[in-house]
């Protein structure tokens, strides 16, 4: 078995998750700017998530301890 | 063995395989797409993650806390640990794009040490990937 399949085989058998997200086409054959938009799409998201989730943390600890 | 361990034990082993190659001939281009590919799915799957993670494990440090003080602490150490974790994301996204463009092995060094230290930042703060 030459070389590169063996890789190949390797990253495969190594990743099952990333396997299957490239199967499903999610992010298979990225360029370097579309990555560099994956990520700001996926940090904007983040944000959005994130100041959700901080307020609903802060409303949950305001109702777990009144006049605290 | 997790995947996201075995993936780096790979992006190692491929490394090396890469050197040894270079040697001979030069690590195929199919190959060092693989690689990079398999890196930016897995960046990009870690950020989805954190995003499922934060929520619930918020409202459990919350819940987990018996006053108002301790909630506010284990909220405060979290959401650095969060930072840290999404200052990882991009520091692995900026290797694979570096990658991607540089065409050599030190790009490629670069970018598995990035990924490595995305994997464990998550691995030490229970972070899962899909």
């Amino acid at each position: 078995m030459d070389p590169a399949t063996i890789i190949l085989e390797l990253i495969e058998a190594l990743a099952p998750v990333v396997a299957n997200l490239i199967q499903k086409g999610v992010a298979a054959g990225l360029t370097p700017a579309q990555l560099q938009a994956a990520l700001s799409t996926m940090q904007a998201q983040a944000a959005a998530t994130f100041a959700a989730d901080d307020a609903a943390a802060k409303a949950t600890e305001a109702a777990k301890f009144p006049g605290q | 063995v997790r995947a996201s361990d075995r993936f780096i034990v790979g992006c190692l082993i491929v490394m090396g395989l890469c050197d040894f190659i270079q040697i001979v001939g030069g690590c195929s281009q199919s190959t060092r797409n693989t690689a990079i590919n398999a890196a930016a799915n897995t960046t990009l799957a870690a950020g989805s993650a954190l995003v499922a993670f934060d929520g619930p494990h918020e409202m459990s440090i919350v819940a987990g806390a018996s006053t108002k003080a301790a909630a506010d602490a284990g909220l405060a150490a979290w959401q650095a640990e969060r930072s840290k974790i999404q200052l990882a994301i991009v520091a692995a996204t900026q290797a694979e794009i570096a990658a991607l463009t540089a065409n050599d092995n030190a790009s490629l060094a670069t970018m598995a040490s990035a990924v490595a230290a995305l994997v464990a930042e998550l691995k030490a703060d229970g972070v899962t990937l899909p």
